[in-house]
């Protein structure tokens, strides 16, 4: 046997130099910004974009030329008097109504699935998260002093699943808001692809989200992304790091 | 060391052939060599040219080492229509393995391997046919079974086309020769005798 092994590593030929391991820091962040982005930053898009559409209907026809309605000239159009296509988003119907009319009843055509709490409060899913079924619950706060839409956003402990090919371990992954809500301000739901979330235009905002890995059932990891003070960026934190 | 192992075989038999073989009419041959193209092209080309994003399980998916191939070990009969024609029967085999990691602690979890059976029948023209020298070109169609790296069934029609190749000796004798296509691809070398 010892024969034959040194034969044939005599005779062999490398075809290629392996993989590195995928257990990184690095890696780390790219996902939790990804899943930062999925839970937290498109849910509040999503609502911010009902609540943009309002605005703009609201608004009077000398208020839509200015350019703080810039953004909706370019992506909102007519269907017709109630219905309106927002670009990137699906296609609304108001039945004529304000969004926050106590009697409204907003139709909305989107992969986003959209639940009216009450009055300003949604619970939002995005279409698929690794088929995990994910509920944020989002609140529109108002505008702030610069006229910016404010929103706080709950994302609940989330269970994400994954089975590493060649391997007899499953892992898992709570994913969630920590420290009560996180508030992002003007969050825009431009979809970006699966490899740009890591240099995504994340929004201004405060707060905490966090993820914690276990393996078979074992705690493993632990990342989390917090707001700076200014809440212009934000740190990366985890026990990779 | 490959390339003195060549010179070694070609040389050998000239040296130990005293007989006249020109009434052969078959021939046996053991090669080795070439580049193993099936496993190449399986197990190591990917479509990374678009970049992709990061899922949970990649963090922690078992890492891999090298990826090792032993080349095609050959065994051929060969039978001689005619001075210029040979028709031969190659079987080759081709055994492929790499040792995977665990992603977090770095321990060897296990070495996973894959093994692929050719069978190509081929036709070898003989141009130049001296009692010591003879230089051909072959080109040949058959087929592999096998199980991959994944252990799943593989498959697959096999081309494999040598543009020179040389013998050097009588009864027994040394070979080499270029080839390219799916069995190997570049330079094979071994031993033969004729009977």
């Amino acid at each position: 046997m010892a024969i034959m092994s040194a034969g044939l590593l005599l005779c062999s030929c490398t075809l290629d130099n392996g993989t590195s391991s995928g257990h990184t820091a690095a890696n780390m962040e790219k996902y939790i910004k990804k899943m930062f982005v999925n839970h937290v930053v498109y849910p509040a898009g999503a609502v911010n974009m009902l609540v943009s559409l309002d605005q703009y209907i609201s608004a009077t026809d000398e208020e839509r030329k200015s350019d703080a309605f810039k953004w909706h000239r370019e992506t909102i159009f007519h269907e017709d008097d109630v219905t309106f296509m927002i670009w990137g988003f699906g296609s609304v119907c108001t039945y004529g109504k304000s969004l926050f009319d106590s009697d409204s009843e907003w139709k909305i055509d989107s992969s986003i699935r959209f639940v009216r709490v009450s009055g300003n409060c949604w619970k939002v899913g995005p279409s698929s998260c690794n088929g995990a079924e994910v509920i944020s619950t989002v609140v529109y706060e108002g505008q702030n002093e610069d006229g910016e839409n404010v929103f706080s956003v709950e994302a609940y402990n989330t269970l994400e699943r994954g089975i590493p090919m060649h391997s007899d371990v499953r892992v898992t992954a709570v994913l969630a808001t920590a420290e009560g809500c996180m508030t992002v301000i003007n969050p825009h739901p431009i979809f970006c692809s699966e490899y740009e979330y890591f240099n995504y235009d994340f929004p201004v905002g405060c707060g905490v989200f966090r993820i914690e890995t276990d393996i078979n059932g074992k705690p493993q990891d632990w990342a989390e992304l917090r707001y700076a003070e200014s809440g212009k960026a934000l740190f990366f934190k985890s026990n990779l790091r | 060391m490959k390339k003195k192992l060549i010179v070694a075989f070609l040389l050998l038999p000239v040296l130990v052939s005293a007989q006249d073989a020109q009434n052969w009419k078959r021939q046996m041959r053991f090669g080795l060599g070439g580049y193993p193209m099936t496993e190449l092209v399986a197990y190591t080309f990917g479509w990374d040219a678009v970049p992709r994003g990061i899922a949970l399980e990649d963090l922690y998916l078992d890492n891999k080492g090298p990826l090792y191939s032993t080349g095609a070990v050959s065994a051929e009969i060969s039978w001689l229509f005619k001075d210029w024609f040979t028709f031969s029967l190659t079987s080759a085999a081709n055994v492929a393995w790499q040792t995977y990691f665990d992603a977090v602690t770095g321990e060897r979890r296990g070495t996973q391997t894959g093994f692929l059976l050719y069978v190509v029948p081929q036709c070898r023209f003989n141009w130049v046919r001296r009692d010591l020298v003879k230089m051909y070109s072959s080109i040949g169609i058959g087929g592999l079974v096998g199980k991959d790296m994944d252990d799943d069934l593989a498959v697959f029609p096999v081309g494999q086309v040598s543009p020179v190749g040389i013998e050097v000796g009588r009864k027994v004798f040394g070979f080499c020769e270029l080839g390219f296509g799916m069995m190997y691809t570049g330079v094979m070398a071994g031993v033969g005798f004729r009977f």
